[in-house]
């Protein structure tokens, strides 16, 4: 029961620390720390050097694929560079083999050790060091709960029985491809379980064609690895873990080939192929490793096209990665700063048309439309949010004429209070959700909803359409409403005194953040109407 | 409950139709059509009679605005009757009790 506990507890600190790393890693994505990964992997050399150096370090491809995938969401990694990276990492992997297994418990005992006194010192002062230390804090806790599995994987492999079952499966080919698999499954690491193999090997528990057997049941068990935990990925980083299982399937399918002919025409069948490169067995099953490794990385970089447009058919990017992504930003069109700033617009009013979802899932019209979840939404409009502010600023910094240079800073006056409209409705949002079955059904709140859900619609018609009429409309219907909404709360709350104290503040709540929407609302509109008008 | 709308009158001087039912995404793509074609084929004022209407959703409100600024192009308005306390409330905080009462 231990053990299984042991084994389940490092799964929750594995999926822990990924989703902590995914997401501090999204924060910390500014243009100083883009600059530094995307010098880290600039060129292939690059890439590959830093994918190898994942692998000898982690122990584990599995690993570098979820860190990539990190990456790759957060687009700081296109795909093809972050299948370099895999490539690699697999080939590194085959180092520890060869230097026999590193100790990383002690690596991972000093990053924790190092982490915690950060915290001590109270080093994470600034936002941007918070954010580090805790995608740190993430890989750590994603490499002690490898560290849980393995440590869990160790003592099930010195129980007798276990041993017995071992020594019984090696005389059959099956069984012994199978242990392979089914360890590397436990251990999460293939490497490791080929030194297990070898150790085995050189106490004379299996011969050097039985290690080898074993060896390819790791290729087999590291897909199965990478297939369970992307299980419920979706779009650009089930990518990734595709890409690692059909790297691993190709290793074992051409080392097995490669075995099979040549133990065929082998005079003693016995493999020859390694033997060529040493005669020392450890080292033979070392390499054997490596070759496994490398054969898949040659032939699939030489098939990267067809590969890369495989992996973008069977998964495709979900529309809630679509919709992280600014769809009309252009890089060369910061060299004429008025089509810039008009991709800018159709930006920000693309931006805006995410707000109205917020309300979907707390309307009693919940059911008529399939909307992302509240911290999807959330998360989306942050990352394009980022991408708009960043691009006002490269095209400030550009040579542009005074008038437009006051237009930017009109946009970006826009972003600032459009993004703290966003504030202001995931707030409200999240206000409902306290009491979510009570507030959803009071009428005073479906009230507050479907009056902010209009008046969002009706705005954002007006800036898709330029419609200044409209615009004037939306800022009568957002004029002043804290005394209005005080004397129908007032109201509703003499009607209906068996509102319990909780309720009775989320919707005093509901009504100051109304207030504020409505207030917000009127303010970009007048931005945008502003903007018209000097347009025209 | 289902959507239902019923031309209480319809001559030179006046447009008066009764909603039934429930103004949301689910019942308004039945009657949405037909609202907006006898608004427009109509040229003039219109009085909505809201006394049966027990729910109305953002995307009823925006229908009706978009009657209200047809009307209103035409040079004539559009009016809500005898809307039940709960609908008055939202016309009062969407601040489109100027426009529709």
């Amino acid at each position: 029961m231990e053990i299984i506990g042991t084994i389940f507890c490092g799964l929750g600190l594995f999926f822990i620390g990924f989703r902590m790393i995914s997401r501090n890693l999204r924060q910390l994505t500014g243009t100083r720390f883009k600059n530094l990964v995307r010098k880290a992997t600039g060129t292939r050399l690059l890439s590959a050097f830093t994918g190898f150096i994942s692998g000898v370090i982690f122990q584990s491809a599995s690993a570098s694929v979820f860190i990539t995938s990190g990456f790759h969401t957060a687009r700081l990694l296109t795909l093809r560079q972050s299948m370099i990276i895999i490539n690699w990492a697999n080939i590194g992997t085959s180092v520890l083999i060869f230097i026999v297994v590193l100790n990383i418990k002690l690596l991972i005992f000093y990053f924790v050790g190092i982490i915690g006194m950060v915290y001590f010192l109270q080093l994470d002062k600034t936002n941007r060091s918070q954010l580090t230390f805790l995608f740190l804090q993430g890989v750590s806790m994603l490499f002690l709960g490898i560290l849980f599995i393995k440590n869990a994987a160790g003592p099930l492999q010195s129980l007798p029985w276990f041993r017995e079952a071992l020594q019984m499966s090696s005389g059959s080919v099956f069984l012994l491809f199978l242990a392979g698999t089914l360890l590397t499954v436990a251990a999460q690491s293939g490497a490791t379980v080929s030194v297990v193999a070898l150790t085995l090997s050189s106490v004379g528990l299996m011969d050097l064609l039985q290690t080898f057997i074993i060896v390819l049941g790791t290729g087999f068990g590291s897909a199965i690895n990478i297939l369970l935990f992307s299980f419920k990925l979706r779009g650009s980083g089930k990518q990734l873990s595709l890409y690692l299982g059909l790297f691993k399937t190709v290793g074992v399918i051409t080392i097995a080939a490669l075995l099979f002919i040549d133990y065929q025409w082998s005079p003693d069948h016995k493999p020859r192929f390694v033997s060529m490169l040493s005669a020392n067995p450890g080292q033979q099953v070392a390499w054997l490793f490596l070759i496994m490794q490398l054969l898949p990385a040659f032939l699939l970089t030489i098939m990267q096209r067809p590969v890369t447009v495989l992996l973008q058919r069977i998964s495709p990017p979900t529309s809630d990665e679509e919709l992280s992504k600014a769809a009309f930003l252009s890089e060369p069109a910061l060299q004429e700063p008025e089509t810039a700033l008009y991709l800018v617009g159709r930006e920000q009013i693309r931006l805006l048309r995410i707000l109205p979802d917020y309300l979907v899932p707390v309307s009693p019209d919940r059911n008529s439309k399939q909307v992302s979840k509240l911290d999807v939404l959330h998360e989306c409009f942050e990352l394009v949010d980022q991408q708009i502010t960043q691009y006002l600023e490269k095209l400030l910094k550009n040579p542009v004429a005074l008038s437009l240079q006051e237009q930017i800073h009109l946009a970006q006056h826009f972003s600032a209070i459009v993004k703290d409209l966003e504030s202001n409705l995931f707030e409200f949002v999240t206000t409902i959700n306290t009491s979510f079955e009570t507030i959803v059904n009071l009428p005073f709140a479906i009230n507050l909803i479907e009056s902010l859900r209009t008046i969002l619609d009706t705005t954002i018609e007006c800036f898709e359409d330029l419609d200044q009429e409209g615009m004037e409309m939306v800022l009568r219907l957002t004029a002043d409403k804290g005394d209005l909404l005080q004397r129908i709360r007032k109201d509703y709350f003499q009607k209906n005194t068996s509102l319990d104290l909780g309720v009775q503040q989320a919707l005093f709540s509901l009504t100051l953040q109304f207030d504020r929407g409505c207030w917000l609302v009127k303010s970009v509109t007048q931005i945008r109407k502003k903007a018209l008008t000097e347009n025209q | 409950m289902s959507l239902t709308l019923k031309i209480i009158q319809s001559d030179e001087t006046l447009l008066k139709i009764a909603f039934t039912g429930k103004l949301d995404a689910i019942n308004l793509p039945n009657v949405e059509m037909k609202f907006h074609a006898l608004i427009n084929n109509q040229n003039s004022p219109v009085i909505l009679d809201f006394s049966e209407v027990s729910f109305l959703a953002s995307l009823g409100i925006r229908m009706l605005l978009t009657a209200y600024k047809d009307v209103a192009r035409q040079g004539h308005s559009l009016k809500i009757e005898n809307a039940p306390d709960e609908i008055k409330k939202v016309f009062l905080t969407a601040g489109l009790s100027e426009f529709l009462m």
